[in-house]
């Protein structure tokens, strides 16, 4: 693995910075895509900043890999339009192509090929020439972990292997915006935890990142923020806490006091929680007492403080008071409604 | 201390190094698919397997043919039967195994899915045809190299000439090409699965033709029958093939690029330019025959020949879109004689109709010219040919109009891809020419021919006997009068609407991408314009 330095410049070439009047590195303005009578994108609307690492959500068939493609210059919009550091993908392909990076959900092997000779036809294919070309090359080997597999045929890398060596071939050209569909679909957990330890210092490194999942908790732990996407339209944009926030009604919050008094003990603390008028679904477990607290968003800090020292006011001896909100799953499955497509 | 070494070591050393450079200097300039292909055959079975079987064959026909001439080898003119064997080996690699390659490798990209892979990278259509074209000619440039001893072995044992082996290869290369290029349209114009194995079939089916015909057409040069084709006073009727060869590539060659590009861009008016370029030459050509005394005759059928051609590539142009993308309005002409002549170039259906229209009314003036001027009489008196022509005139402009306000119809209704508005148009017109032969076949008792109702919108049932003079005198003047009328008013109406395609007026580039031109591109710095050196002050952006 490399240093940040090398992601900043990965074909030896400055990062490429967007003008002023370029806009935002991505933007979809109201693109719909109609298959048939199916209509597979909805009026979808969102942009994606400098150095954000953007996650898109959604069920199978919601509309994301559409989504994505239309980016990509690889589909038309029915109507709506989307741009790329503000060309637009339909009347400049060709500029978008040359600043975006995609990784689709696939491979897209060539037959009796290895891994320096791949990324070579990559390099060559996007305009490097000569010492950028290999400098491009080395360093994303070297970033991607791939150099010791330089000269293996890729039809002999492992899945994480394949993995990396796409995401190599997508910022083989330093790109100032990468999509990418589904990039750690398959992965074991070490190579799903490099692969998001890679997103993150290309994002440090400037790019705007588009990356849709179905590994909900990964994608909270990398994107800045999310959007989620439902039978072809965008349910809910924001960061993980903003749209937590918005859909969360009760807090989990695990409770420990200590047992030194029986007057004031585990036991006793129950009866005392199921009398408060926030509290509901007092259990006790062998780490403690858990229970929800029912409040609204914005007061949601106070009560907890509030009840903190209502416990101690009445003696109790509390050890641990922990709060947890919902998961990016939890809210996931609360917006969209648990249902599968 | 530190010795040097002499000066002569020194440039050895510097000389790989220097090689090196020009050497990566070189192999940049080349197109990235053919260093990636080129890099997979290498190391393909099937490349090594041909190349393997080819050399054998020729061993083995080598060592047969000796072992069957033995010693009379010295006295016998057995060059030119070895030469056919060697040419039944080198053409199946050549003109079946090297085209079907060039179809497989860009079909295989839709499989493989690396296709979205070149279409995100920024490799132009353009470099994507040369790469897969290039790759199929280092291909052939390896085949023929492999069998360069055994074809120079067969001029040494006589009874071939120069020109003959010279003719065979040059027929063999452009034949490979030539497919390849056919298979790369096939495989760009396929994208569906099922589409791809009908095709391969199709292609495969042609490709054994074409070997059949080839080998037909050798056998024939080889012959003491051809030798006029060898006379070099026939030397124009080998230019006159090149010139048919050179613009049908160009014309294919485009169509992979066009069926390549994004659908936003401009993917007809290079086809255009191909097709208009093969016309002049064709135009040329008939203008110097009739020019040397040739009969009206042959210009007729000319006249058929390019009305069927245009008839297809008129469906196909006046199937597109009429609605020109912001991408295509960026390059409209804007001038007043640019508006007029390139308007018809620019992508459109009306534009298309009209383009197709004009290039079978030049050729029908041919053909009039060809009737009034030549000395020579021909099978067909000069009045009914030149009716002949006006009806067949008449009846295209007729159907592909007609054909095209239907598909502009329906689009009105519903989605239509350009192949599907190309299919009803040529549908309509088979309908229409069949009608009177369906009847005939279908019914005994009724005698079509007296029928004209039943007859009129036939060109193929009205054409011959106007030009034989078949028809009564009065049913000939109605049928060209009402055909005629039919044709200008269905051409008039596509006229206007075609009016609406050219009132589409230029739109400005976005500022963004004039950015990144000057970005790309930055102006070169001021020149000194006086003896003192002084420089121009660099234009600010107010003043811009």
């Amino acid at each position: 693995m490399t240093t940040n330095a090398t992601v900043t410049a990965a074909s030896g070439r400055p990062l490429r910075t967007p003008k002023a009047s370029s806009g935002p590195p991505i933007e979809l303005r109201h693109v719909h895509r109609w298959f048939g009578s199916t209509h597979a994108v909805n009026d979808v609307s969102f942009i994606v900043e400098k150095g954000e690492v953007f996650g898109y959500i959604g069920p199978n068939g919601a509309g994301k890999t559409t989504s994505m493609r239309i980016l990509s210059t690889l589909d038309e919009p029915s109507s709506g339009d989307a741009s790329v550091d503000g060309f637009s993908v339909i009347d400049d392909p060709d500029r978008v192509r040359s600043r975006l990076g995609f990784m689709p959900d696939y491979f897209g092997a060539y037959q009796n090929v290895n891994v320096w000779e791949y990324l070579d036809f990559f390099a060559r294919a996007y305009g490097l020439r000569g010492t950028e070309r290999r400098r491009a090359i080395e360093s994303t080997m070297d970033f991607t972990g791939l150099d010791e597999l330089a000269r293996k045929p890729i039809d002999g890398l492992s899945k994480g292997m394949k993995q990396r060596l796409c995401l190599g071939r997508t910022m083989i050209h330093d790109p100032s915006v990468m999509v990418l569909d589904e990039p750690a679909a398959g992965l074991d957990p070490r190579a799903r935890i490099e692969l998001r330890e890679m997103i993150s210092r290309l994002a440090e490194a400037g790019k705007a990142i588009l990356i849709s999942s179905h590994i909900l908790t990964e994608l909270a732990e990398i994107c800045d923020r999310v959007a989620i996407i439902e039978r072809g339209q965008l349910i809910a944009v924001g960061t993980v806490d903003e749209i937590s926030g918005c859909v969360e009604e009760e807090i989990t919050v695990r409770l420990r006091v200590t047992n030194d008094r029986a007057s004031h003990d585990q036991t006793a603390v129950i009866p005392w929680l199921s009398r408060h008028a926030h509290v509901k679904t007092v259990v006790a477990t062998k780490e403690g007492v858990t229970f929800h607290l029912v409040t609204e968003q914005p007061q949601r800090d106070a009560t907890l403080a509030g009840l903190l020292a209502e416990l101690i006011g009445a003696g109790f001896g509390v050890t641990e008071f922990t709060s947890r909100g919902k998961s990016l799953e939890d809210v996931f499955l609360h917006v969209t409604k648990g249902r599968v497509q | 201390m530190t010795t040097l070494p002499p000066q002569n070591e020194m440039a050895d050393a510097a000389q790989p190094g220097r090689l090196n450079r020009w050497l990566e200097s070189a192999g940049d300039r080349l197109n990235p698919i053919l260093v990636k292909e080129t890099r997979q055959s290498l190391k393909s079975r099937q490349f090594t397997l041909w190349f393997v079987l080819l050399l054998i064959g020729c061993w083995v026909t080598t060592i047969g043919a000796i072992a069957m001439v033995g010693p009379s080898i010295y006295y016998v003119s057995a060059g030119g039967y070895l030469l056919y064997v060697y040419y039944v080996i080198l053409a199946l690699p050549l003109v079946v195994v090297t085209p079907f390659s060039a179809y497989r490798s860009l079909s295989s990209e839709h499989e493989d899915n690396t296709r979205d892979l070149l279409e995100v990278s920024s490799l132009s259509p353009r470099q994507v045809i040369n790469g897969k074209l290039g790759s199929a000619l280092l291909q052939i440039v390896i085949y023929l190299s492999a069998l360069a001893p055994c074809i120079a072995f067969t001029y040494l044992l006589r009874g071939v000439d120069l020109t003959t082996i010279g003719l065979l290869l040059a027929y063999a290369v452009l034949a490979s090409i030539g497919l390849s290029a056919v298979g790369l349209v096939i495989a760009a114009a396929t994208r569906q699965k099922y589409a791809q194995v009908v095709m391969s079939v199709g292609f495969a089916g042609l490709l054994f033709l074409a070997y059949s015909g080839l080998l037909a057409a050798a056998a024939a040069v080889r012959g003491w029958e051809s030798r006029w084709l060898h006379s070099e006073e026939n030397w124009w009727l080998h230019l006159a093939l090149l010139c048919l060869y050179a613009t049908s590539f160009g014309v294919v060659y485009t169509a992979a690029i066009s069926l390549t590009t994004f659908t936003a861009a401009n993917r007809s008016t290079g086809l255009r330019k191909a097709a208009f370029i093969q016309q002049a030459f064709f135009v040329a050509w008939i203008g110097g025959a009739v020019a040397a005394g040739a009969p009206y005759d042959g210009v007729f059928v000319a006249l058929v020949v390019a009305a069927v051609y245009w008839f297809a590539a008129g469906a196909l142009m006046s199937g597109e879109a009429p609605l020109l993308s912001l991408r295509v309005r960026r390059s409209l002409p804007t001038s007043l004689l640019g508006r007029a002549v390139r308007s018809w170039f620019s992508p459109g259906s009306g534009s298309g109709y009209v383009f197709a229209v004009c290039n079978v009314a030049t050729l029908a003036l041919m053909v009039v010219i060809a009737v009034y001027s030549t000395a020579i009489p021909g099978n067909f008196a000069p009045a009914q040919t030149a009716k002949a022509t006006f009806l067949l005139v008449s009846y295209f402009a007729a159907y592909l109009g007609l054909g095209r306000l239907a598909v502009d119809g329906l689009r009105r209704v519903t989605d239509m891809s350009t192949l599907g508005g190309f299919l009803i148009q040529v549908l309509f017109a088979l309908f229409g020419s069949g009608l009177p032969f369906v009847i005939r076949t279908l019914s005994e008792r009724v005698r079509v021919a007296d029928w004209l109702a039943i007859t009129a919108s036939s060109p193929s049932w009205n054409v011959p006997r106007v030009l034989n003079g078949e028809l009564p005198s009065d049913v000939e003047i109605t049928l060209l009068i009402a055909v005629g009328a039919v044709a200008m008013a269905v051409f008039l109406v596509n006229l206007a609407m075609a009016g609406y395609e050219a009132r589409q007026m230029r739109v400005a580039i976005p500022k963004r991408v004039l950015e990144d031109d000057r970005e790309l591109q930055p102006e070169p710095e001021s020149r000194v314009t006086n003896p003192w050196g002084d420089r121009p002050e660099p234009a600010t952006e107010a003043s811009r």
